[in-house]
């Protein structure tokens, strides 16, 4: 996977000269009568881009714990969804890099910008694959899983789960850089692989954004949705959580099913991508409802203990078959 | 009888997840497409399963032979995993091994017994009434193929497709793995202008959609002439994979592995 720019705080879009000949090229591309079927393979890999709120705010206890920040349980979740979108690609005896990952951090610290968060080994780096992730962690711990087996007996089986994101809780909350960033940075990554399934952007917030009115939020969030492959458009999530249960809305079909009123979810809605079919089975086994129509990608007033299913959902590959 | 069958990996690909094998004395045709997405061992299964189940006397008996291998297969592979630790062990733990299954024995009396589990496709086709009797339906076109796993305690028996029908000199009996099940479907639909079932699959807006949409841009299909076609890429495995290919080339056949076993009977 060749270098993607990335340019410390600077958006790539500010420093590569050619950068506005790639968009150009990118947004040009033309699209399949059916996207989102791409087979996701080693030579067609996908990519996930995960924002990620480290505001103040995150420094709550969760929701039943006064022990755990939200920022903690926030990272331990990534963490969690890393070792298992590994596991997806344990193939054989071998780890296949079906996906391409970058973690973007947002109010971490008191410059106000959006990082990337790889460290150690993994900083400078943009996209990671799966087998930089096993041989490049910060920490690993274990734990212990059940599982069945034919005969009805059950396994204790010994899991290594490995960490590369610490928990942060520092500052504002400047996602409006971290859509920026984002967008740079698919600019090119689609440019490097415009046959792949679209790449998926999940931004994970408690708050709204401090360094961008609506309108400017609403305009980010549109020219990410507006990039593609032939495959069709880059999927945007957005999934606010709170340590209030009250209202929480799990992947709306209409706005109509928001909260009256709540202009803060009626701006989500229109900041995230309509999903295509492949993930309504697994958002009605989310939601526990029979499948309605087509979801937004979208989750308001979540609790903190639920991020790890929205997670699966969003990071869902299981339509898609992998060689 | 004559029997011609062959498999191939997908493109590309040195890994073949298909296996399909004869029992000669039971006369029992068996395929199985090993799902290599889920778990790990999907190889090792389909060849376990096509290997070991070669009398479809009863669904009953089927199910219970089912159950046996799985626990055999499981054991063996914990102890293999034990005994050679690494990190994907904890992948076949919980998540185990998983398969499609077709089935079909000729019995005395030109009767034949078909079985399958998931979307791999069976098919008995009457060439003097173009009939065709298939376990395929549009709801196998959906993205989540029912599999057999090794690690599950039960197989749900709802989910096998179970028959036995009167065969004829003549008939041609046909067992293959999605990506070419799917496309003779397809090819099927379109001989004998099925619209209603050609609209759903479009709906469906995944990759089969894409190809009922080439399809309907393209020249009439005759069902016949296309198993027949299939039948003569047969003779060699590099016909068939020139012939596949082809097809794939033409963004007919998905990207798979292929397996195809045609019997005159």
């Amino acid at each position: 996977m060749s270098e993607l720019i990335y340019t410390g705080n600077q958006l790539p879009s500010k420093h590569m000269s050619n950068f506005d000949e790639m968009l150009t090229k990118v947004l040009r591309k033309p699209q399949k009568d059916f996207p989102h079927t791409q087979r996701i393979t080693r030579d067609h890999p996908t990519s996930f881009v995960f924002l990620i709120d480290q505001s103040y705010s995150m420094n709550q206890y969760a929701s039943g714990s006064d022990e755990t920040t939200m920022a903690e349980f926030l990272a331990n979740v990534i963490n969690q969804t890393l070792n298992e979108m590994i596991d997806r690609c344990k193939k054989g005896t071998e780890l296949r890099d079906y996906f391409h990952i970058c973690l973007i951090g947002y109010g971490g610290d008191e410059d106000d910008t959006a990082k990337i968060l790889w460290e150690g080994n993994l900083s400078g780096k943009v996209f990671v694959t799966p087998s930089e992730l096993i041989d490049n962690y910060l920490g690993k711990s274990t734990t212990f899983v059940e599982s069945k087996r034919p005969d009805g007996s059950v396994k204790q089986i010994e899991k290594t789960v490995f960490e590369w994101v610490e928990p942060k809780s520092v500052f504002r909350t400047p996602m409006l850089q971290a859509f920026r960033l984002a967008h740079d940075l698919l600019v090119q990554w689609i440019h490097e692989h415009p046959e792949s399934y679209p790449p998926t952007v999940i931004n994970i917030t408690d708050g709204m954004a401090t360094d961008g009115s609506p309108d400017e939020l609403l305009d980010a969030a549109n020219s990410l949705r507006e990039l593609h492959t032939e495959d069709g458009n880059v999927l945007v999530f957005n999934i606010h959580t709170s340590n209030s249960a009250d209202n929480s809305v799990f992947f709306p079909c209409t706005k109509s099913e928001l909260v009256e009123q709540d202009e803060y979810a009626a701006l989500l809605f229109d900041m995230s991508s309509d999903l295509p079919s492949n993930y309504n089975k697994h958002i009605s086994n989310f939601t526990k409802k029979d499948i309605v129509g087509a979801y937004t990608a979208m989750v308001v007033n979540a609790p903190i203990s639920k991020m790890i299913s929205l997670l699966n959902v969003g990071t869902n590959t299981n339509a898609i078959k992998h060689s | 009888m004559k029997y011609r069958g062959q498999s191939i990996s997908k493109r590309g690909n040195n890994e073949n997840e298909d296996h399909w094998y004869f029992h000669q004395e039971k006369r029992c045709f068996t395929l199985a497409d090993g799902a290599g997405g889920v778990g790990v061992f999907a190889k090792e299964w389909a060849v376990e399963l096509t290997e070991s189940i070669n009398n479809l006397h009863s669904l009953e008996r089927v199910i219970t032979n089912i159950q046996k291998l799985k626990i055999e297969f499981y054991q063996e592979r914990e102890l293999f995993l034990e005994a050679h630790p690494n990190y994907f062990a904890d992948k076949f733990f919980e998540e185990g091994s998983a398969a499609t299954l077709l089935g079909a024995q000729l019995t005395s009396n030109s009767a034949l017994k078909m079985l399958s589990y998931g979307d791999s496709g069976i098919f008995l086709y009457k060439v003097k009434t173009k009939r065709l009797m298939t376990n395929l339906t549009v709801e196998h076109f959906g993205d989540f193929p029912l599999l057999i796993n090794c690690n599950e305690p039960e197989t749900n028996a709802q989910g096998f497709f179970y028959e036995e029908l009167i065969y004829e000199e003549g008939d041609m009996l046909v067992l293959c793995s999605d990506a070419v099940a799917k496309y003779l479907y397809l090819v099927y639909l379109f001989d004998i202008q099925n619209h209603q079932e050609l609209e759903i699959l479009l709906g469906n807006k995944n990759a089969s959609s894409e190809i009922v949409l080439k399809m309907l841009h393209m020249a009439q299909f005759d069902f016949t002439a296309t198993l027949e076609q299939f039948e003569e890429s047969l003779i060699t495995e590099i016909s068939f994979t020139s012939f596949c290919n082809h097809l794939y080339e033409q963004g007919l056949l998905e990207y798979d592995d292929y397996t195809l076993v045609i019997v005159r009977l």
